[in-house]
């Protein structure tokens, strides 16, 4: 007769994942209905439009930190990336400070750039055995300050209105960065659940020697995830570039904490090895609808920030594996 | 004839030595900012930068950014005041209030003359010290005020208006505030339906100003700040095609602002002319290290004072265009107290 003792300390990964049913859609569907409750405006096409448009920079950023959270890793140069490729896009397209136009060719050059500097991340990660808090913390500092060095502080307003489109164009009802994200979102959903590098990522998250023994190159796998986020973040500094009118290197501040919020919100872990895509989506709209709900019920400023951190340091509490603390990936 | 080449060669060192003693001894000039990301502080580095080419020191002139860190502030500081033993001045925006004593005391210790800017405590007196120059900062009350006041005049003096503030905790943003709410308290007729923070971020405020117009589709103008945020919001009137329909004010005159002006869409900012903030913040510090000022002779409201900004609305746009974006005014750094409006205690 086992013990309960040995139970629980065998499948004790999370509580959270024993659980058939996902906590984060069901807490995602409460807060729609409570919102709903409080003010009528809430559940209109109006704010569902804008709820999607809000979330879609977030669903993109999550995306990436979902595969590199679930890897037991951490991605710090959010910010530093995409300000660098916003600053990027806005120096392409036509705009106040060249005479350069290369419209939508300016998206796929982003995401190149992005690119480089994910590869960069996994690449100085698992050849030099460097934390991956330390190295994204680095390369976000570098990129930044690449960014300021390229613009001397000054945004550099774009004059192409085509290409702002990606921001301000709707297909029907649904804005278009909504649309690219949930293609995005499909594309990386695919990736994680149909091949081997996305259960691989998975395992790594779970037991890296376990993985290491079954002759799996560890450091390909690493660089990969990296590779896949930096692509992710050169799209969203255009995006952003689109949406704000300007590259600006300071505009995506507050995307880290946002980023690994709604991945922590939706249910992966941030110590690794568990969740999946889906869930840090759940989690980015649960982050913005929180926000949008607030300020519909007309929650003072002063306590919001708040109470996002309440929420997110008890989900954290919730999820993460003490077990696996002192390993640092 | 050996006698006379000796003669030569004396008279020679003398005047040598000399020249060397007329020519003014370098000085480091130290500029304490933010960070170069924002517009602001960029011009702000390069009037420092004029003012040093303007002594032909260029060498001399370092920019320290803290990137929002005090810490990073004062060490910086410090390890200017080590590497130049002393010999330095500084102009310095103290990332919080709270770090202004921190850094005079230092500066004090240092025996450093020094000229702050904006953030300081009330309680702390320049007067206290003897190294700490001059307190300059710009009537933001005034500010938030007369921005408030063409902001409501421009949609008739009623209607619903939405605000916008910068980070809850910086002095700039609440003595703004107050202002906007003395402007709120004289037009019975502007209801104010409510209020977000953007911590003067662009994509922040983009964020807010969204959410805020589900809330309230019927807000009429809304008043922000700071210029980043003002943009932020024009963008998300934009999306919602109500740009140009709904004015939106800011401060600080970044050149995005100065074009939604011109443009129509925004009606009122406010201009500190960072680069004479640059420049004259080295100056005066330089100008008690060489005697030029004495310390001793300044009255108090010489010693904590505020400065002359530029209201800049659609009536001055061109006039100010012309003047400090097209061309550059002159600066006379020798003019110190050329812009000075009154003691802040005052």
């Amino acid at each position: 007769m086992e013990t309960k003792a040995a139970v629980l300390s065998d499948s004790e990964k999370t509580w959270l994942s024993k659980i058939g049913a996902n906590p984060s859609l069901i807490a995602l569907i409460v807060l729609v209905v409570f919102f709903s409750f409080l003010n009528p405006r809430f559940f209109t096409l109006s704010n569902l439009f804008n709820i999607l448009d809000l979330a879609s920079l977030l669903v993109i950023t999550s995306l990436s930190l979902a595969f590199i959270l679930m890897m037991g890793s951490i991605d710090l140069s959010v910010e530093g990336v995409v300000g660098l490729c916003s600053v990027v896009a806005s120096l392409l397209v036509k705009n106040f400070s060249n005479s350069n136009d290369f419209g939508f060719l300016a998206l796929v050059i982003c995401g190149l750039v992005g690119a480089g500097f994910g590869f960069l991340n996994g690449f100085i990660l698992s050849r030099f055995k460097i934390p991956s808090f330390m190295v994204t913390l680095g390369i976000g500092y570098i990129t930044t300050g690449l960014g300021v060095l390229i613009t001397r502080g000054n945004p550099v307003v774009i004059t192409d209105w085509n290409f702002r489109l990606l921001s301000l164009g709707k297909i029907g009802f649904l804005p278009f960065p909504f649309i690219l994200a949930l293609g995005l979102f499909f594309i990386i959903w695919f990736i994680s659940e149909k091949t081997a590098f996305g259960r691989y990522v998975l395992a790594l998250g779970g037991d890296e020697t376990i993985v290491q023994d079954l002759g799996i190159p560890t450091s390909k796998i690493k660089t990969e995830a990296f590779l896949i986020g930096g692509i992710l973040y050169g799209i969203v500094g255009a995006l952003l570039t689109a949406r704000l009118g300007s590259g600006d290197i300071t505009a995506p501040l507050g995307f880290t904490f946002d980023s690994i919020g709604a991945c922590v919100l939706g249910g992966i872990a941030i110590t690794g090895g568990v969740g999946n895509v889906p869930r840090a989506i759940i989690g980015a709209f649960i982050l913005t609808v929180l926000r949008n709900g607030m300020v519909l019920m007309g929650v003072s400023p002063y306590v919001q920030q708040g109470i996002i951190g309440v929420i997110l340091i008890a989900t954290v509490a919730l999820t993460i594996d003490r077990k696996k603390i002192k390993i640092m990936k | 004839m050996k006698k006379l080449l000796g003669l030569v060669i004396v008279l020679g060192m003398i005047i040598v030595g000399f020249s060397a003693f007329a020519q003014e001894e370098p000085v480091y000039l130290g500029t304490a900012i933010r960070s170069l990301s924002n517009p602001y502080h960029a011009v702000w580095a390069e009037g420092a930068t004029a003012f040093a080419k303007s002594l032909g020191w260029e060498e001399y002139n370092v920019i320290q950014t803290c990137e929002g860190s005090s810490e990073k502030q004062l060490n910086d500081i410090k390890a200017l005041v080590a590497r130049s033993q002393g010999n330095v001045v500084f102009s310095i925006d103290p990332n919080q209030s709270t770090d202004t004593q921190a850094i005079a005391n230092e500066l004090e210790k240092s025996g450093v003359y020094f000229v702050t800017w904006w953030n300081k405590p009330d309680e702390v007196k320049v007067t206290d010290y003897k190294y700490w120059v001059c307190h300059i900062t710009f009537d933001n009350r005034a500010s938030g005020y007369n921005t408030a006041k063409v902001l409501f005049d421009s949609i008739g003096g009623s209607g619903k208006v939405f605000a916008l503030q910068g980070l809850l905790g910086n002095s700039s943003s609440i003595e703004r505030w107050e202002g906007f709410q003395k402007a709120l308290a004289e037009y019975p007729e502007i209801e104010l339906v409510g209020w977000q923070a953007a911590d003067w971020e662009k994509t922040k405020a983009y964020n807010q100003v969204s959410n805020a117009l589900v809330a309230n589709p019927d807000i009429k103008a809304i008043w922000c700040a700071n210029d980043s945020m003002a943009i932020g919001a024009l963008e998300a009137l934009r999306a919602r095609e109500l740009i140009g329909k709904v004015p939106v004010s800011g401060v600080d005159a970044i050149p995005e602002m100065i074009t939604a002006i011109k443009n129509g869409e925004a009606v009122a900012t406010v201009a500190s002319d960072a680069f004479w903030q640059g420049g004259m913040g080295l100056s005066i510090p330089l100008a008690v290290k060489q005697g030029k000022i004495k310390i001793e002779e300044l009255p108090e409201n010489k010693r904590e004072w505020i400065a002359e900004t530029i209201l800049i609305t659609q009536e001055n746009i061109d006039w100010y265009i012309e003047n400090y974006v097209e061309g550059t005014p002159e600066y006379d750094w020798n003019n110190y107290w050329g812009k000075w409006v009154r003691g802040i205690r005052e």
